[in-house]
């Protein structure tokens, strides 16, 4: 873009679509008024010739109509037009008009009127010469020296010159060596004309030379036969120009500034009369046309030059005086003096933009003014800022959409089992063995607090226990309202349930005020049926396969007093032996021993005795702490029944493996079942019939054999059910036993419980065992492994096979057997890895049977202390408050118990620590250099963990994320123990149940 | 009569109109509505571009420069000596329906200027017909029309159509007036050195010629007056602008597209000048150039030089 515009005088859009080039424009006195002012001529390919006078004046008010002198519609197109003394013995300017094939002299003669609009002109035409070749371009001059009049000379489209001298035909004369036609140009200084041929060189012809030179009628004869009365035609000098040229002109000033310039595609050049280069300028850029027009400096030339990029440049010899910006590409430029304006600068356009201007002065840069009066209303902008970021923010506001906090429930959800069986069973099956199957009512109470819409109930009992109604739709609920649904529970299956507690689900909707259909919701509660709804008091049985005794540290306790429902029928009367009778037909004892402080739990089956077992515990703690007795401590001496429980693991496995085999078994018959099909079905559609070949004995057979075999795959999948519930049921005695055993605390407990029952249900793809095995292998590999290192290549092998049934249990009892091992030797169950990571080394100072809590903790760091508490958290449901709550208030001595038993153990813990210390030390001595190092590598470690601990910092946010509520809560004491931890949450449970 | 004289809808640039002259006057139709034209220039949504749609050129019709660079549509504008730079960007990327239905109306407009300007001495006659415009059809024509703009008049003859008024010399039929309807200020009968005359004033736009022809006799000059009125009267009603476009592909029908708008019985008039149009100044902060004069050093006619400068001086800070 350019700095100064070309500033228009006049301008006009010439006619509808017309095109012009070149020779279209040219400037003089044509109607020969004397003033010496220039008029413009146009011609026009379409043949339109118009002549102009400029009048800028007129056209500001708007009125350019009288600056068009003259429109006329000639009959040919206009290839060029000048103004010159075309007439003899006439002085007067006429216009010559060059068609293709005519070239015309006309006179233009304009007769004043009394007003502007009432001038008229006349074109009047003088003479015309009809061409025998096609014309290319024209020059015009004083051809041999010729005074008072000029001469024309057209050069036709195949090269040939053609001479006029006013309205006679001189001669006709070809260019040797002729392609091509380039520019034309008369010489008066050196009488020559000028061209750039398809040689691409300048040629200058002398006039005279032509004039002698061999009459040339056809071409093909100039060429080959010279004839006799003239010479070959030879240029007088040539100049390689090396490209096409775009205009010749011979400007005339003066005599000191004589030259020839002539426009290239890519440069200028500006040569003497006698051939010679004076400069030559390269363009940077692609020129349009070009115009000398004047030598303001002695021996200098002016010029314009035209260029595609909309510019108008002033060049002086080589140097650029100015530049200005058309509004479009010139095809030609003139300058013209006119009444009101001299030196003004005409250009065309090829699409007939005609445009009188002058050279702008004022340089305009292409920067947006400023807008002063404009100014934005910066409190209106505000004000809708904020409007529109408040919407922003409250429609991102997570409180609205999700749930605000559990700080207020919209619902409560209160279940009561009744404390007697139904009078009358509800049971299915009604009795077994001839034992009456009872069942119990429970009573769930819905209570909200918020309005609730599309409100379902579910219950879910443990197989094979049952209820009468598991589905209840409640109606959309106001606020307050409650509702009341009740059911009855009972046992619908041959064998014993692995637990005796059914879970509440209550899913519902609260609307919001975004969200008006609501925010579906789920709540959970949770209840305990009675032990009375699967067994019945029977007689102590002596002998027994299997015996479970649990220590404690009070004396005995009377049992009929602890299992009243039961003592009605006990011959027992001291109250040492208890018995019960499962509905399925197995017996349980429990006996208390006289003397110590032991109980004997003992029965036929391993599995049946869980249930037993945590009845038992249950109560007795339940009644312990009745008594306010707070240091009741329970124990369990091992060793671990394992081999009594890989009982229970065998035949479960060896169910599923018989169930795979059923499945495969089917599958094959099938196929021969539908191959005998198909061929029987090949028979029948033949035309003619062959013997069937008892294909139809092997298909009934082969039929007979799919239905036995899926009776007997759905006979297996009802015992595989049955044996799901009792390897249960016998992993959680086995839990239970093993956190008698090591004392572990309840978190421990629940990752140990997660561990060793994975699944609710098991099914073909995804059975107990293999979950299982890779639940407790990853156990051994993290927290329970014996070295650190195995730890750090463990948590890099995340993700493993694919899990799949397993070839047998070996495997898996190993690992069991191992787990059970680590334990016992002091492994503590957690998580959170780095707090793992000091264990191996203290394991075997501190390892110490009696579930002591063995490892002293780094209390400078209180995350890791939290860790294992949150991680349980984590990975255990929580369930809600609300539940958490009932369960509370239904478990109160449960509760009360938990921070009795944390405080017996902290009691304990601490006077423990420096005999530990001491056995500490006697150790150390021993293996001091052994310790030493493993000190180093542990040290080494650490950075190592701290990088790990960041790269699991992603699956951790979670839980930090609750950290830092606690540390919130704990008004950022840090150095606040685990126990104490643990105190400080029960206490808030109790205040919580007190509230509840 | 003033209805027409009024029209400034193509001659003129305007800021900030109201919705009333935003709409459609009679004869001019809606061609294209185009959504989403940035305003590249102006930047707080002037009334004038601030509807994004283009109604009509408004681009002054001596001076207009169309370009499309990349995606944006430069208009140049000049109206009572101060350009306008207009900027549209059409902001659907690659669409060129901005520069197809601008620059196709805008030539439209361009070649049909015959139907609007009064032109004199134009190429208007071949033997002796006068040379039709579309849509032109001639109602009357009449011989012995004295054309009383020179001392000895000039006898000619008048075709009347339902555009224009042409009159022509019979001796020379490049002496000659058209005069459309759009153009006549006032007709009338008017005593004259001659005598009785019809004047036909053109519009102040046009020149603001007064044109005095006399045709005998007395009555045949009523008769003529009379059914020039009665074109004009039409035409005034029901005006033909010659700018015929047909859009090759309609995106839908105008009747869909075209909102009724209540019209504004009150009109507020602006206490001050808006400075809207500042932004769209060609030339930076300048509303006028100054006048030429003929430089010495150049040779050619310049922008007179603001005192103080030298056209050398300035051409070197530049360079």
């Amino acid at each position: 873009m350019s700095l100064f515009k070309a500033r228009d005088w006049w301008s006009g859009a010439l006619g509808e679509g017309e095109e012009f080039d070149q020779g279209c424009l040219c400037v003089g006195d044509v109607d020969n008024s004397g003033t010496g002012h220039d008029k413009i001529v146009v011609g026009s390919y379409m043949g339109m010739l118009r002549i102009f006078c400029p009048n800028a004046n007129k056209q500001s008010e708007g009125g350019s109509a009288d600056a068009q002198l003259l429109e006329v519609q000639l009959q040919n197109a206009i290839i060029q037009v000048e103004v010159g003394k075309f007439v003899s013995c006439s002085e007067l300017l006429h216009l010559a008009v060059l068609h293709p094939r005519k070239l015309s002299v006309y006179s233009v003669t304009g007769t004043a009127g009394n007003v502007e609009h009432g001038d008229q002109y006349q074109l009047k035409l003088i003479y015309e010469h009809n061409l025998q070749r096609t014309a290319c371009n024209m020059t015009y001059g004083t051809f041999g020296g010729a005074t008072g009049h000029h001469s024309l000379c057209i050069q036709s489209m195949d090269g040939m010159l053609m001479f006029f001298e006013q309205d006679s035909y001189s001669f006709g004369r070809f260019l040797p060596g002729f392609l091509l036609p380039g520019p034309l140009a008369y010489n008066s200084r050196t009488d020559s004309f000028l061209t750039v041929s398809s040689a691409r060189q300048l040629e200058s012809y002398k006039y005279e030379t032509l004039a002698v030179a061999t009459e040339a009628e056809t071409r093909q004869d100039s060429d080959l036969t010279p004839k006799t009365g003239g010479k070959r035609l030879t240029p007088d000098w040539t100049f390689v120009l090396g490209e096409q040229a775009l205009d010749i002109s011979v400007p005339s000033f003066s005599h000191s500034s004589s030259s020839i310039l002539v426009l290239g595609e890519r440069n200028l050049f500006c040569l003497r009369d006698n051939g010679q280069i004076r400069f030559m300028k390269k363009l940077e850029f692609n020129p349009s046309c070009f115009l000398p027009y004047a030598s303001v400096k002695d021996g200098t030339t002016n010029l314009l030059l035209g260029n595609h990029n909309n510019m108008l440049l002033v060049y002086q010899d080589v140097t650029l005086q100015w530049a200005a910006q058309l509004p479009f590409v010139p095809v030609a430029v003139r300058v013209a003096n006119f009444p009101e304006l001299k030196g003004a600068v005409v250009s065309l356009s090829s699409d007939g933009h005609l445009l009188s201007s002058y050279m702008g002065t004022d340089p305009s840069f292409f920067s947006t003014p400023k807008v002063d009066a404009r100014e934005a209303d910066y409190e209106q902008v505000d004000a809708e800022m904020k409007k529109l970021q408040k919407l922003i923010r409250e429609a991102t506001r997570t409180q609205d959409i999700l749930p605000k906090s559990d700080a207020l429930e919209d619902l409560s959800v209160k279940a009561i089992v009744f404390p007697s069986l139904d009078a009358s069973s509800q049971a299915l099956i009604q009795d077994m063995d001839g034992l009456p199957v009872p069942s119990v009512t429970v009573q769930v109470k819905v209570k909200a607090s918020s309005v609730l819409q599309s409100a379902k109930l579910s219950i879910c009992v443990q197989p094979p226990l049952a209820v009468t109604q598991d589905q209840f739709v409640l109606e959309p609920m106001g606020v307050g309202s409650t509702k009341e649904v009740s059911f009855s529970a009972f046992l619908n299956g041959h064998y014993p349930p692995a637990d005796l507690t059914g879970d509440i689900v209550v899913s519902y909707s609260s609307p919001t005020e975004l969200n008006p259909k609501g925010v579906p919701r789920v709540l959970q509660s949770r209840f305990n049926l009675p032990l009375a709804l699967v067994c019945v008091p029977s007689s102590p049985a002596k002998s027994t396969k299997f015996k479970i005794t649990v220590d404690t540290n009070q004396p005995p306790v009377d049992l009929s007093a602890l299992f009243r429902e039961f003592s009605a029928k006990t011959e027992d009367k001291d109250g040492n032996s208890l018995a019960f009778q499962f509905l399925s037909g197995a017996k349980v004892t429990v006996l208390a021993s006289k003397t110590s402080q032991r109980y004997r739990i003992q029965g036929d089956s391993f599995e049946d005795m869980w249930l037993v077992v945590k009845e038992l515990v249950q109560r007795f703690d339940q009644h312990f702490s009745k008594l306010g007795i707070k240091d009741f401590k329970k124990s369990f001496s091992g060793p671990i029944p394992l081999q009594e429980y890989f009982l229970s693991v065998d035949n479960h496995f060896q169910l599923r493996v018989n169930a795979q085999q059923y499945q495969d078994l089917l599958s094959e018959r099938a196929v021969q079942f539908r191959a005998i099909q198909r061929r029987l079905l090949t028979r029948f559609k033949d035309k003619t019939p062959a013997p069937l070949q008892s294909l139809d004995t092997l298909l009934d057979a082969t039929y007979n054999q799919v239905i036995t075999l899926a009776e007997a795959a759905e006979e297996n999948r009802a015992l595989l059910e049955q044996a799901f519930v009792r390897l249960r049921s016998s992993t959680h005695l086995l839990v239970l036993l093993l956190s008698l055993w090591q004392g572990l605390t309840h978190d421990q407990t629940a990752i140990l419980e997660a561990t060793l029952l994975p699944l609710l249900q098991d099914t073909p793809q995804l059975g107990w065992e293999e979950s299982c095995d890779a639940a407790v292998s990853h156990l051994l590999r993290s927290c329970l492994s014996r070295s650190p290192k195995d730890q750090a290549t463990s948590l890099a092998q995340i993700g493993g096979s694919v899990l799949s049934l397993p070839q047998d249990t070996t495997r898996l009892k190993k690992h069991i057997a191992l787990l059970c091992d680590r334990l016992g030797k002091g492994g503590r169950l957690t998580l959170a890895s780095e707090a793992n990571v000091q264990i191996p080394a203290q394991i075997q100072n501190l390892a110490a049977p009696g579930g002591v809590e063995p490892i002293a903790e780094d209390l400078g760091d209180g995350e890791e202390v939290e860790n294992p508490q949150e991680m349980t958290k984590f990975i255990k449901k929580k369930p809600s408050r609300k539940v958490k709550k009932e369960k509370d208030s239904k478990e109160k001595k449960d509760v009360s118990r938990e921070p009795s038993e944390a405080s017996v153990k902290e009691e304990a813990g601490v006077p423990e620590e420096p005999i530990k210390e001491v056995k500490k030390e006697k150790k150390e001595s021993s293996k001091d250099k052994k310790e030493s190092k493993k000190d180093s590598s542990k040290e080494a470690k650490e950075p190592k963990d701290e990088a790990k601990k960041k790269e699991s910092s992603s699956s951790k946010e979670k839980k930090e994320k609750k950290e830092k509520e606690k540390e919130g809560k704990e008004s950022g004491d840090r150095k606040v123990s685990r126990k104490s931890s643990v105190k400080v949450k029960d206490k808030k449970k109790e205040t919580e149940a007190a509230e509840g | 009569m003033a209805a027409l004289d009024t029209l400034w809808e193509d001659r003129d640039v305007r800021f900030d109109i109201t919705a009333q002259q935003m709409k459609t006057r009679p004869g001019e139709v809606l061609i294209d509505c185009l959504d989403s034209i940035e305003d590249t220039k102006g930047n707080n949504g002037d009334r004038a571009v601030g509807y994004s749609t283009i109604i009509n050129i408004t681009t002054r019709t001596a001076h207009s420069k169309l370009r499309g660079h990349t995606e944006a549509l430069y208009i140049l504008t000049k109206s009572n000596n101060t350009r306008f730079e207009f900027i549209f960007t059409n902001l659907v990327i690659g669409s060129p329906r901005l520069f197809t239905s601008v620059i196709a109306v805008h030539r439209a407009y361009e070649t049909s200027k015959m139907y609007r300007d009064l032109k004199l001495r134009a190429a208007l006659i071949q033997n002796k017909q006068l040379r039709l415009l579309p849509r032109e059809q001639v109602y009357d024509k009449i011989n012995g029309v004295w054309n009383l703009s020179s001392d000895q008049g000039n006898l000619g003859t008048f075709f009347i159509t339902n555009v224009r008024i042409v009159w022509h010399a019979n001796m020379n039929e490049s002496f000659n007036v058209s005069i459309p309807y759009l153009q006549i200020w006032s007709i009338r009968i008017r005593d004259s050195k001659f005598g009785l005359a019809l004047v036909i004033e053109s519009s102040r736009q046009s020149g603001g010629y007064v044109l005095g022809f006399k045709i005998d006799p007395v009555e045949k000059l009523q008769d003529a007056l009379k059914e020039i009125n009665s074109l004009h009267k039409v035409y005034s009603a029901n005006p033909i602008f010659g700018v015929d476009y047909e859009m090759e592909e309609k995106p839908q029908p105008l009747e869909e597209l075209t909102v009724e708008q209540p019209p504004d019985d009150v009109e507020i008039e602006p206490d001050e000048q808006t400075d809207a149009f500042t932004a769209y100044f060609a030339d930076g902060n300048k509303q006028q150039d100054r006048e030429a004069v003929f430089s010495d050093e150049l040779g050619l006619a310049i922008e007179r030089l603001k005192d103080g400068f030298t056209l050398q001086g300035l051409w070197e800070v530049v360079g």
